[in-house]
């Protein structure tokens, strides 16, 4: 079954590999998801502002007490 | 966030809790089962593993520093037994109700083994106040209001399914009645009874600040439970368009609807404190507003990124 939203902000702010995984490599990051890698997903996740996003879950770790 | 660092913002307060933390050893001296499992536990809710650190952290709601801020407000001399005593019940009565939160919330560091000790805490939270008033005194009167208000309303908490602002600002109300406690003390000791409404709105305000500060920050968490209502994710089950998922409405726009509400609260507040004339709860007030100001702003630029997902993410049917 494909990723909800919900599911897929959760999995990029609690799975490292995963987050990781969908800026190197967003093609096949969805496709471990059963997600389809539509051309406007694909040009979203490339053009996304990863570094953000990566304080976004330095963050979310802090406030969590999960050590970096 | 707490952090170790932000210990050291809290002054003054470390001898008081030491004291405290020394009066529980000596209480547990002949129960030293008891008092082993305890020490345990309260170390493991230190980020130092020294469960006076776990106290002095800055809070949200300061529930240590309402007295002596009480007191500054009212201009009297600090007197040291009285706040002593305070803090060793506001301690008591906090490790009481965390031993219990934590089983129903089922938090890792809840343990179940451990409920017996919540009557050893209730004793000595109760106990502390009979040295002060006497029991045909106006003091327990409220003492019952509050700490019955309290039950209620984490009863209540678990049963709602959703939450609107009016009942949003009465259960978070009375989920703040046992900090509220020692600042009736506070008053009614020093013959004030005339300050104690003021004093109890910047309380119950403080307290909505914290709940729905708790909430916006862990709406991640608190999405996965669907058991776990909060204000903030029925405010986004509200506000968000049709067929929107709740994450969607909160990266977009939610998240920056939350943290302006808050600082909205934050400043109706200064309005109550301004006529209460504490210094101290002038300095946490500022404080606490602008480490909002900084968590909300290392975020929004994340929320705003992974919100353009939303738009192409293809719907599950």
């Amino acid at each position: 079954m494909a990723l909800k939203f919900e599911e897929l902000v959760n999995k990029v702010m609690k799975d490292p590999k995963f987050r990781a995984a969908l800026e190197s490599d967003p093609a096949k990051a969805l496709e471990s998801v059963n997600v389809k890698a539509t051309p406007d997903l694909i040009q979203s996740l490339k053009a996304m502002d990863w570094k953000s996003v990566h304080k976004v879950n330095a963050h979310y770790k802090a406030a969590q007490g999960i050590s970096t | 966030m707490t952090t170790v660092a932000s210990i050291a913002r809290v002054e003054g307060l470390g001898e008081t809790i030491g004291t405290a933390f020394a009066r529980l050893d000596e209480r547990l001296a002949h129960t030293p089962y008891l008092r082993d499992r305890i020490a345990a536990w309260l170390r493991r809710l230190s980020p130092t593993s020294d469960p006076v650190d776990y106290f002095l952290q800055v809070r949200t709601l300061p529930i240590l520093s309402f007295p002596g801020w009480v007191e500054e407000g009212l201009g009297v001399r600090i007197d040291s037994a009285f706040q002593n005593d305070l803090a060793y019940s506001t301690i008591a009565g906090y490790c009481h109700i965390r031993l219990l939160d934590d089983i129903v919330d089922e938090d890792p560091s809840g343990d179940a083994s451990l409920l017996p000790a919540s009557g050893f805490f209730h004793s000595e939270f109760q106990q502390a106040y009979a040295r002060w008033f006497p029991p045909e005194h106006p003091f327990w009167d409220h003492f019952t209001t509050l700490w019955f208000g309290a039950a209620e309303a984490a009863v209540a908490d678990t049963e709602l399914a959703t939450i609107t602002s009016a009942s949003f600002h009465n259960i978070s109300a009375r989920k703040v009645s046992p900090a509220k406690i020692p600042i009736v003390a506070t008053c009614l000791h020093h013959e004030r009874p005339e300050v104690l409404p003021a004093w109890l709105d910047a309380c119950d305000r403080l307290g909505a600040i914290a709940q729905m500060t708790d909430d916006l920050f862990d709406w991640q968490d608190d999405i996965e439970h669907p058991e776990r209502s909060t204000y903030f994710l029925s405010e986004a089950n509200r506000r968000r368009a049709p067929g929107e998922p709740v994450a969607a409405w909160v990266l977009r726009e939610g998240f920056g609807w939350g943290v302006r509400a808050i600082h909205s609260w934050y400043g109706e507040l200064r309005q109550v404190a301004d006529r209460i004339g504490s210094k101290g709860l002038d300095a946490h007030l500022d404080w606490q507003e602008a480490a909002l100001a900084e968590r909300a702003a290392g975020l929004i630029p994340g929320y705003r990124a992974l919100a353009s997902l939303a738009e192409v993410w293809p719907p599950v049917t």
